[in-house]
Parts: C-alpha cells; structure tokens; sequence
C-alpha cells in the first residue's frame, strides 16, 4: 500500500519535473520584439551598449537578473543583456519578399502578429480615410533621447534615482 | 523505507503534484473545451461544422489577451496618434517638445514597460482644455492646459508618468471590444502565414477601423474605469521614486487642477475621476510624501523650457 502510494507519488513527480524542464526549455529561446533594442555589457541601461538587435532575431537566454536577461545572439553569437520587455517567448519569422520587412511579419503557431495590423493595414486605413494625416506621428516618433542625455539631464537636475529597472 | 519516510515524501510531493495539475490544466484548458467540441459531434450531438466553429471560438477567447502583439499594438498607436493630432492642433516650440521629451523618455525607461515597439514620445497639444491621451505603444500627448497646471518640474513628470502608466498598462487596447478581435481570429483574418487577398486586407482594415474608434472614443469621451486610472496614478507614483522625483508633485498638480478645471467641461472634467478622489485615492495607497522641494537648478530649467506655456 505505502510501496504503490511512493510509485504514485514518484511517477507523478517524474511526470512533473520533465514537464517543467520542458516548459524550461521552450523558454530558453526567445524573439526580440521591439523594432531595434541595444545590447548592454550590464543589466541597467547604464550599462555600456555593446551591439543591437532586431524585431525577430532569435536570442538564446543564458541568465536573467531584475527585469534583464543576459541573451546570446543566434545569429553572430554575440552575448550581452537585453531588457525583458524587448523579448518574447514567441518565434517571430520574417515574411519573405515582405516591403521594409524589419516591420511586418511574424508567425508560428502560437503567434498571430505581422499578417494582423501591419503597414499593409495602416495603408488601407490611409486610402480610406485621406482627412486624416500622418504627418506629427512621422514627426514625433523622430524624437529619441540618447541614454548618454536622459543620464545628463537627469544629473543637471539634481534627481536621486530609487534605481529602476 | 518507515512509514515516517514515505510521509516525508508525500509531504514534499504533494504540492509538487498540485501545482503540476495546476500547470497542466492552465496549459491544456482550451484543449479541453475542444475535445468536448470533437466528442459533441462523434456523438452526433452537434455537427461537425458546429464542432469546428466551437473548436475556433475556443481558441479566439484563449488567445484574446494576447493576439495584439507590441507590432501590432504599434500600427494601433499610430493611427489613434493621428486622430489626436487631426483633431487638435500641436504646439510648435522646439524646446518645450525636447523638454518634455527628454523627461518623458527619462521616465518611461523606468517604468515597468521600458520598451515598445517604436518607443516613447511626446507632443504637446496647443489647447487650454485640461487634456492628456496616451495612444498604445507609447505615443503621449499633453495639452498646454495640462501643463499650466504644474507649477514644478516634478508635477509636470506627474503628468507624464501618469501617461506611461495607461500605456505600460495596456489600458489603450483593452477600450477595444472583444468581439471585434475574436471575430477577426475566429474568420482567420488575424492568422500569420497567409498572404491576405484584397478582400481580406479590407475586411482586416475594418476591424482596424472599428478598434481605432473603441480607443478614440474611450480617450476623448468616455474616459478609462475609475480602476485603470487609480492604476496609472499608482505606476506614476512608482515611477516617479525611481526616477528620483517627488510624487508628491502628483498631489500638488491634482490641487491645480481641481482649482482650475471648469466643470462641465469636455476635457479631464468629463473623462477623469474628480481630482479631488484621485487625491484620495493616492493618499489610501501611499503614507505621506514630503513636501516638494526641488534644486533651483531643476525649477529654472522647468521654468524656462516651458516659458511660453
């Protein structure tokens, strides 16, 4: 009785743990899903940048730390920290052929992304509705404020970080 | 092995077994309802194309909360940009717009969302309405308004924060009725892998039509649940200590704008909660903050970057 309740027991933790291994696994990869991101040397965005990458380009995650996972580009192999809200555990595959492809496509199965609303979509949207202009958002998305800047200006101004992420 | 020993074990395995249930059940939940779907129609109880329609709808609802990846929330953000920026009329001083930008992004890179698709800017609105809208993906707009309302440079990051919070928060797409995107997957328009036909792309466009008025009503109408904006007031509150601000300047601005907003107006009078409750509502989640008390370095910067405010 005791004996069959330890195999129970033992099988059910068999089954458990190499499903979490499993889902360990499945995590281990990941898609950059922001349009261009810096790789840092450190995990905090004063860390020195030491490489970019890309909506799509695969990563392999080898550690992670607040908020930041220490990545190995697939590609190049170059490894350094990426911020977790640039990656996503869905495979992101470029749409071959695709116009500015660094912006549309994605796919597998568990992901529905760059045949959704895309600049397919946007310029459907733009015959549709030509009153309405563009132009500020084209503007404004021009606007970036280097790392270097936001760290001076937040000195100027005397600010005493908590520290972030 | 003791008895005793074998008590250990099931001690120690028990929880493992429940969460490993628990994780199962939460993985295979929809494979469930449509392997009912299957059983429904072997058994003659349902057709076929029922089953396959149940089975389609089981898997929109699962994937509701997450179909609109950061790409996509992007387009989103765009156009509803653009509808901010046909209905009202930008600012146009530069040193303001890099102003507000520098603090925004300076913000935004601590808050829990550092990083969108195409990253955080910032426009202010030249209108006296006492207004602010954030549009999905980071997209920030602050009327000259808004901005007579905070007489310090950390009131001003208030504003801002309190922006980034709705966009962290992904306040923006959830204003976009289900049913739209559940109809978009359920008819496959949504899928990836497929080159869409002409009709199709149009089909999507009007989804995307529908979804664009959702957000843009929402922003300029009705405004978000009292809850989503207790939620930006808090993630203000966080990212305005990690920054290095004083939230209280989240309190100073909402006493401003208590003083100045017209009621019956349509702007913050018509799609926020009073500020007089926001202030509440702060103070039941925070203890006290200090006064402001900002360098003079940092207030004769605030002053003259937005001089002509």
């Amino acid at each position: 009785m005791i004996k069959r309740k330890i195999i129970i027991s033992a099988f059910t933790s068999i089954v458990c743990i190499s499903s979490f291994i499993a889902l360990a696994y499945a995590a281990a990869n990941m898609s950059v899903q922001v349009r261009e991101t810096q790789i840092r040397a450190t995990p905090d965005y004063f860390g020195k940048i030491i490489g970019k990458a890309s909506y799509g380009d695969r990563v392999a995650v080898e550690d992670k730390k607040d908020g930041w996972k220490k990545v190995r580009l697939k590609k190049g192999g170059l490894t350094g920290w990426l911020n977790s809200s640039a990656l996503s555990e869905k495979e992101i595959k470029m749409a071959a052929g695709e116009r500015g492809v660094k912006e549309t496509a994605s796919s597998s199965e568990l992901q529905l992304a760059g045949k959704g609303f895309n600049p397919e979509v946007e310029r459907e949207f733009k015959n549709r509705n030509k009153e309405i202009s563009f132009q500020w958002v084209d503007r404004m998305e021009k606007i970036n404020i280097s790392q270097v800047e936001k760290q001076k200006f937040a000195k100027a101004g005397e600010l005493t970080p908590e520290g972030g992420r | 092995m003791k008895k005793s020993d074998s008590k250990k074990t099931g001690f120690i395995l028990y929880p493992v077994i429940v969460l490993a249930l628990v994780s199962m059940t939460i993985m295979q939940g929809c494979q469930v309802v449509t392997t009912a779907a299957k059983v429904g129609a072997m058994t003659g109880v349902i057709t076929e194309g029922q089953a396959a329609g149940i089975e389609k709808t089981a898997v929109a609802a699962e994937k509701t909360q997450e179909e609109i990846t950061p790409s996509q929330e992007y387009y989103v953000g765009r156009t509803v940009a653009a509808v901010i920026t046909n209905k009202y009329k930008v600012y146009q001083q530069d040193r303001a717009t890099q102003y507000i930008n520098t603090m925004g992004q300076t913000l935004a890179t601590v808050s829990d969302l550092p990083e969108t698709f195409g990253g955080y800017h910032f426009l202010i609105l030249d209108s006296d309405e006492i207004n602010a809208f954030a549009a999905p993906g980071g997209l920030i707009f602050i009327s000259r308004g808004l901005l007579r309302c905070c007489k310090t440079e950390d009131a001003a990051a208030a504003v801002l924060a309190h922006e980034i919070g709705h966009v962290a928060y992904r306040h923006g797409l959830n204003a976009i009725k289900k049913s739209r995107i559940t109809s978009a997957i359920t008819t496959g328009l949504l899928e990836a892998g497929k080159n869409l036909t002409n009709s199709q792309v149009a089909e999507l466009t009007t989804v995307f039509e529908g979804s664009i008025q959702d957000i843009t009503s929402t922003l300029i109408n009705s405004g978000y649940s009292r809850a989503f904006e207790t939620q930006a007031d808090k993630g203000a509150v966080e990212i305005l200590k990690r920054a290095g601000y004083n939230p209280q300047g989240l309190l100073d601005m909402l006493q401003t704008m208590e003083k100045h907003m017209k009621p019956g107006g349509l702007d913050f009078a018509k799609t926020h909660p009073a500020p007089k409750a926001r202030i509440e509502s702060i103070n039941e989640s925070f203890s006290s903050f200090p006064p402001v008390d900002e360098s003079l370095k940092r207030q004769a910067r605030f002053r003259r970057a937005l001089a002509g405010i």
